[in-house]
């Protein structure tokens, strides 16, 4: 309260003992307060003393008796037993908690000087610098609880003092036993007795404290050490402990993680300005290295140059098969739902199995159990609203989010002729709930699901959805050992209408559904040795498309293509282990096996000939629950990380990844009504090795992360088709099927500015990505069995993020991509046939589209930070490709009136603003 | 650029400002782009169906060209053959490309034929065996039809039927020529000469007829139909403001029964051909056929040999039966009636009608006399008076009115 004046540390040097100083008192007092004390004291000489209130609260009932001292003498006596100090300075007697005041710089503080070799040398060459608190770091890490232990003595040639004290438990009030205490950056550590008791030998000066305890929250308490002391902590019990904790303090997390994965900031990702103003977590992710995707209006992500159907998409351990809208143009995940988003791209976890290239690891935050918030947002696409609620207070929450597009008159807007009676809408909702039971244990439950209409053409219709449910169960047996059990089911699913003018009219639908049990452990052994280890098991169910005829006119004859049942089983091993302090291991197995299963029937071909519906030697029939076939095999996922200092480190992976399903497209990009298939007798699962090393840097306090990280990755049985191959409906697909090579190799650059007002990212990345389809036969082999560049092989792309905040209130945001363009077939010449021209084709993705790049601008405003106020809002104004850059999205060419015209499209060839209104209550 | 404004009240007394604010939400375009040929490569093209008819049987061959050139280059002088089990068939070059055999001959089911090429750069090119698919289909039915296409313009749309019980046919190609009588409404049977004598005007101006034969891919297939029977299938769409039916029209519909093989090359062509929806692209590339080179493996040769069963139909129709309360044809017949300008001697007049009638773009209609005896002539656009514009006087020797 009483702040008399600002204490300043560095005072001149001057003699500082005038003669009062040497005058003697007489003072005694007996159960009486410090600050009482002082009062007398301060009648009784010219001293005023400085300090405060609270500092002196804790120092009662003192007693003592003095005859005849000089004043620093009393207060060296009454100081004695306290964590204060004073400072004498004229007839002002600053005191201090813990620190001291120095009357002189220490040495050195100017460099080496010159010694007057007059003066002896006094003190021991031990360390006797002075304690300092810089104010940059307290600043910087405010997040961080700065504790002060002990009483600074001047020139005490002590180097280290002792910190004990007791881990409580905050909730139990119980000992924390076997709980961790790190020094960060040094080789101390150690561990809690059975009454939770430690003790260790510090440094003086600014220690960080980093207590680990299983089943706790971590801890990080900034310590200043004076003298030896003491430290009790109460720690609160954290119980989703399979998820790793991610403080933002922890400023050199990526140096240290050792499987590197790319974390998106969910919160941050409003502030990157998007096409149409919707907020998507996903897309940002693309401006990171190694995540692109083939087109602006393409769905699917191709992460190091892998197809798009190679990526784990979780959200809360449910697949989400395609996680977009409209042709990927929107995110199908409510923005305001995500809590983290974590993306493994160089070693994939070994809980994590059935995809090649990456796991995006979606969760959704938990909902309030505390109070009624809702939040929402308006926007000239969608609208979306999300509610989450206490259902027993302080125990368990439920959210419920809902998005709906009003995108029609989009279409409507279109100048593309045929495009004027389309129609385009789509919709998603989420519902959460999550319930702590225990202490020990916690359910949690999630349910999605999307639908997205559409029709191009007046006469037919696409619908197309995803499903997922999860329900997961963590209870923590121990400190040391917890357990996650979770249940999910997964659906995608789409549906053709065809209603024309002619009697074969025809609804089509597919499905795929798979339902997934995972028990999942993790163990802490030692503290250098941590396990997680589980099994899981995954039925797939394929309903690969049924044709039915729609009106009583229609001529259409129902057909069904038998279903396909698939069981992908893994058990997984994984082991972190510290060998040295700089050295970590992060080392995992997973066995997969996958089994087909009846009922069903397959073809053998005859060898020696191009697969094709004559060469088949005989159909093989399965009953019900027969294994068809099995594939499978260990996947080794390795990681190690080097500190070679605290805030630099190098990284390598190896990573061995199966995949027992395939899409099916024979268009140059994904699309919602590409199929998937299981393996089976005679499509073989794809699989893959990729290798990565790469350098991580943090400079300034973590301001700056900087990366450089190159890969390697071989893949096999990769899925193509014959030219022009019929893919819907076809019972024998596998006779239209080629299966290859695929080759990706490349270095990824990023350097992220993450502080102060001007922050974001720049990342750019040189790769390549081939296919091989190769064979003994001329229709079973593309571009004379060589390499040839992917569809989505972009060599360069450079991506520029930045944000500038102006006030708490104004931020802009821009975010510039720029990538060669992706290849493409291109006619060589034309031909004419039947009296029609048409285009020969080259080989294949032999050309480039023309390069791509975009500039997005935004603007984002939060409503004004009045406390009474009700709902906080925010506006985003952005305009998407302001420099209008008509980015060819494809080139195709038709044959019109016997000639042949190329053609090229685009989807946003000017520049878009748009509006969102947000808010939050 | 909308702008709309929703207030919106809450109960606890917050006004909730939602605005909304846009100006062009998102424009799509589809462009246009010359192409130009890069790594041009010159293919052979081979483009024949032997057929069941008993006929000179036709075998074109050609050479892939520039998009920058004309049309193809046709692939003279080879060397053409068809092989049964025991006769060869040996064409002749009957004009650059075309290729007629000798003798003439039809497909016989159960045989296989084969076709060899030996071009004059002693390259030699032979096909996959393919034998005659069955004969069982046949059209039904050919039925024109007042309809509205996609674009929601109205004409006359062409359906096709055909069935076989047998349900072995499967997969369908379609070919037509259709042939149009053409009126000239503005027909007189007198023509004005340059030295404004009336004189009797050649025969063949006042009707004719025209033909066309399709030139695109018309596929389909019964595969996923209870029977092997093609119902209602549109061939060909003619807009109501066209000159074919203007008057009467006739259409020849030939059915191609394929094998699935041949089917499939057609199929992809015509898939390659088509304009696409916006969000996705079919992977294009080479389309191979049944023919390779036999010396080099690796050579790219285009087109299908293919053994097809043909069945075929002609019908007949007029324009009032169909599309009577349509908009009709027209080559835009406005009068044209020169007259003397006050500036203009009598000489200059006369030269200016001279050089319209030499221009050959009008015909003459009629003399319009005043009260006097000085008369004015009366024109219309050529395309109004004589037929031969549009096509040729000659009836056609299956024509029947």
């Amino acid at each position: 309260m009483l702040k008399k004046y600002l204490v300043i540390i560095f005072l001149c040097c001057q003699n500082v003992w005038t003669q009062e100083s040497d005058a003697l008192i007489t003072l005694s007092y007996e159960n009486e307060d410090l600050a009482l004390i002082l009062a007398k004291i301060e009648k009784l000489t010219n001293y005023d003393f400085f300090y405060q209130d609270s500092w002196l609260a804790e120092y009662k009932d003192l007693s003592g008796n003095y005859v005849n001292q000089n004043v620093k003498s009393i207060l060296n006596s009454i100081f004695e037993d306290t964590l204060l100090n004073f400072f004498v300075f004229e007839d002002r007697v600053i005191i201090t908690k813990n620190n001291s005041i120095y009357d002189h710089l220490p040495d050195h503080f100017f460099g080496n000087t010159r010694r007057d070799s007059s003066v002896p040398q006094i003190r021991n060459n031990t360390r006797v610098s002075p304690v300092f608190e810089t104010s940059r770091i307290a600043s910087q890490q405010e997040s961080i609880e700065t504790i002060k232990i002990g009483k600074s003595v001047i020139n005490s040639s002590k180097t280290n003092f002792v910190l004990s004290g007791y881990l409580t438990n905050n909730q139990t009030q119980k000992p924390l036993e076997n709980a961790i205490i790190v020094i960060n950056g040094k080789d101390l550590g150690v561990k809690t007795d059975k009454s939770g008791y430690y003790e260790f030998e510090l440094n003086p000066g600014i220690n960080i404290l980093e207590i680990n305890a299983v089943g706790m929250e971590q801890q990080k308490k900034r310590v200043v050490i004076y003298n030896d002391g003491k430290l009790d902590i109460a720690i609160n019990e954290k119980i989703e402990l399979l998820d790793e904790v991610i403080l933002q303090s922890e400023i050199n997390n990526n140096v240290e993680e050792v499987v590197t994965k790319t974390e998106i900031d969910v919160e941050e990702s409003k502030n990157i300005p998007l096409a149409l103003g919707e907020r998507d977590v996903l897309k940002v992710a693309t401006t990171l290295p190694g995540i692109t995707t083939t087109s602006e209006g393409s769905s699917g992500y191709n992460v190091r140059g892998g197809k798009s159907d190679q990526n784990l998409i979780l959200l809360d351990d449910a697949v989400i098969y395609n996680p977009q809208h409209f042709f990927g143009i929107f995110s199908a995940l409510n923005p305001f739902a995500l809590g983290d988003a974590n993306i493994y791209k160089s070693s994939i976890p070994a809980e994590y199995g059935g995809r090649l290239s990456s796991v995006f690891d979606l969760t959704t935050k938990d909902a309030s159990d505390t109070n009624v918030k809702v939040e929402g947002s308006i926007g000239p696409v969608t609208g979306n609203v999300l509610i989450e609620s206490p259902v027993v207070k302080g125990k368990s929450g439920l959210m419920i989010g809902g998005r709906g597009a009003y995108a029609n008159w989009i279409l409507n807007s279109l100048d593309e002729e045929s495009l004027k009676d389309s129609e385009a809408s789509f919709y998603d909702a989420i519902a959460k709930y999550n319930h702590q039971i225990t202490e020990k244990a916690k359910i949690e439950a999630t349910a999605y699901w999307s639908r997205d209409d559409f029709s191009i053409t007046s006469d037919s219709l696409y619908i197309y959805g995803n499903r997922a449910l999860s329900l997961s169960g963590t209870y923590r047996f121990n400190e040391n050992h917890t357990a996650k059990l979770v249940a999910s089911n997964s659906k995608y699913s789409f549906n053709i209408e065809f209603d024309g003018d002619t009697d074969n009219d025809f609804e089509l639908g597919y499905s795929i559904e798979e339902t997934e049990l995972k028990f999942q452990f993790k163990y802490l052994l030692k503290e250098k040795l941590k396990f997680n280890y589980g099994v899981s098991g995954k039925l797939y169910v394929v309903d690969p498309g049924s044709i039915h005829p729609r009106g009583i006119e229609s001529t259409i004859q129902p057909l069904e293509v038998e279903k396909e049942r698939g069981l992908e089983s893994a058990i997984f091993l994984a082991s972190e282990v510290d060998v040295t302090d700089k050295l970590t291991l992060d080392v995992g197995v997973r066995y997969s096996i996958f089994n087909l299963l009846g009922k069903g029937s397959q073809n053998v071909y005859q060898s020696g000939v191009p697969r094709s519906e004559g060469s088949i030697e005989e159909t093989l029939l399965f009953d019900k629950n027969e294994i068809i076939t099995t594939y499978g095999g260990p996947e080794v996922r390795a990681s190690a990380r080097y500190l070679i200092k605290d805030d630099f480190s190098v990284k390598a992976a190896y990573n061995k990844t199966f995949q027992f399903i395939h899409t099916l497209s024979n268009n140059t990009t994904a699309s919602p009504i590409d199929t998937w298939k299981l393996s089976d007798l005679n499509i073989e699962p794809q699989s893959s090795q990729q290798y990565s090393l790469g350098v991580f840097k943090n400079l300034d306090d973590g301001t700056y992360e900087l990366s450089l990280e190159g890969f390697y990755k071989k893949s096999k049985n990769i899925l193509d088709f014959k030219t022009g191959a019929e893919i819907l409906l076809n019972e024998n697909i596998e006779t239209e099927v080629l299966q290859g090579n695929g080759k990706a190799y490349g270095v990824e650059f990023l350097i992220k500015k993450q502080k102060g007002k001007l922050y974001g990212w720049l990342g750019y990345t040189y790769s390549r990505s081939f296919l091989q389809l190769d064979s003994e036969f001329n229709e079973e082999r593309v571009n004379n069995g060589d390499f040839f560049p992917s569809n989505f092989d972009k060599p360069h792309d450079f991506s520029l993020v930045i944000n500038y905040k102006f006030t708490k209130r104004f931020s802009l945001a821009t975010n510039f991509v720029y990538q060669t363009g992706r290849p493409v077939t291109f006619p060589i010449g034309s031909f004419s046939f039947d009296d029609a021209e048409f285009a020969v084709f080259s080989d294949r993705n032999k050309f480039r589209i023309p390069d791509f790049y975009r500039l997005d601008i935004g603007l984002n405003i939060e409503g004004n930070h009045k406390k009474k106020k009700l709902a906080h809002s925010f506006w985003t104004i952005s305009v998407y490709n302001v420099l209008g850059r008509n980015n060819p999205l494809s080139v195709f060419f038709v044959t019109e009136n016997g000639q042949v015209k190329g053609l090229q499209s685009s989807v946003f060839s000017i520049p878009v603003p748009s509006i969102t209104y947000n808010f939050k209550f | 650029m909308i702008i709309a404004t929703i207030y919106s009240k809450c109960n606890r007394k917050v006004k909730l400002l939602l605005l909304v604010f846009i100006s062009v939400i998102t424009t799509n375009c589809v462009d246009e782009f010359d192409i130009q040929t890069e790594n041009f490569e010159s293919i052979l093209v081979v483009n024949t169906s032997i057929t069941n008819e008993l006929k000179k049987q036709k075998v074109l061959l050609s050479r892939t060209f520039k998009f920058e050139e004309n049309g193809p280059s046709a692939e003279q002088g080879a060397t053409v053959r068809i092989s049964d089990n025991n006769v060869d068939y040996v064409f002749e070059e009957v004009s650059p490309g075309v290729y007629i055999s000798i003798d003439e001959f039809s497909a016989i089911p159960g045989r296989e034929y084969q076709l060899s090429i030996t071009t004059t750069d002693g390259t030699s090119y032979i096909s996959d065996k393919a034998t005659l698919p069955t004969e069982n289909s046949s059209i039904t039915q050919v039925t024109p039809v007042q309809m509205v296409n996609n674009n929601g313009v109205e004409g006359v749309g062409i359906l096709v039927d055909s069935f076989d019980p047998t349900g072995s046919s499967v997969y369908y190609r379609y070919q037509y020529e259709e042939t149009y009588k053409i009126v000239a409404r503005f027909w007189v049977p007198v023509d004005l000469t340059t030295s404004f004598e009336f004189v009797d005007r050649p025969d063949g101006q006042e009707i004719c007829f025209n033909s066309r034969a399709s030139n695109s891919i018309i596929i389909t297939d019964t595969r996923s139909q209870e029977e092997d029977r093609v119902n209602d299938f549109l061939i060909r769409f003619i807009e109501a403001e066209d000159i074919s039916v203007a008057e009467r029209y006739s259409i020849l519909v030939r059915q191609i029964v394929q094998s699935r093989e041949a089917y499939g090359f057609y199929q992809t062509l015509s898939n390659f051909s088509e304009s696409e929806s916006l969000f996705s692209q079919v992977q294009p590339g080479f389309v191979s056929g049944n023919i390779i080179s036999e010396k080099n493996k690796n050579e790219r040769v285009l087109g299908f040999f293919e053994v097809a069963a043909v069945s075929q139909e002609r019908i007949f129709f007029d324009r009032e039966d169909i599309i009577n309360d349509l908009p009709r044809f027209s080559p835009g017949c406005d009068r044209i009636a020169p007259v003397q300008s006050t500036s203009e001697s009598i000489e200059e007049f006369e030269r200016r009608l001279q050089d319209l009638i030499r221009s050959g773009n009008v015909k003459f209609l009629e003399e319009q006399r005043g009260e006097e005896d000085e008369g004015t002539f009366v024109f219309v656009p050529r395309g109004c008076g004589d037929c031969s514009v549009f096509g040729s006087s000659a009836v056609p020797s299956f024509w029947v009115d």
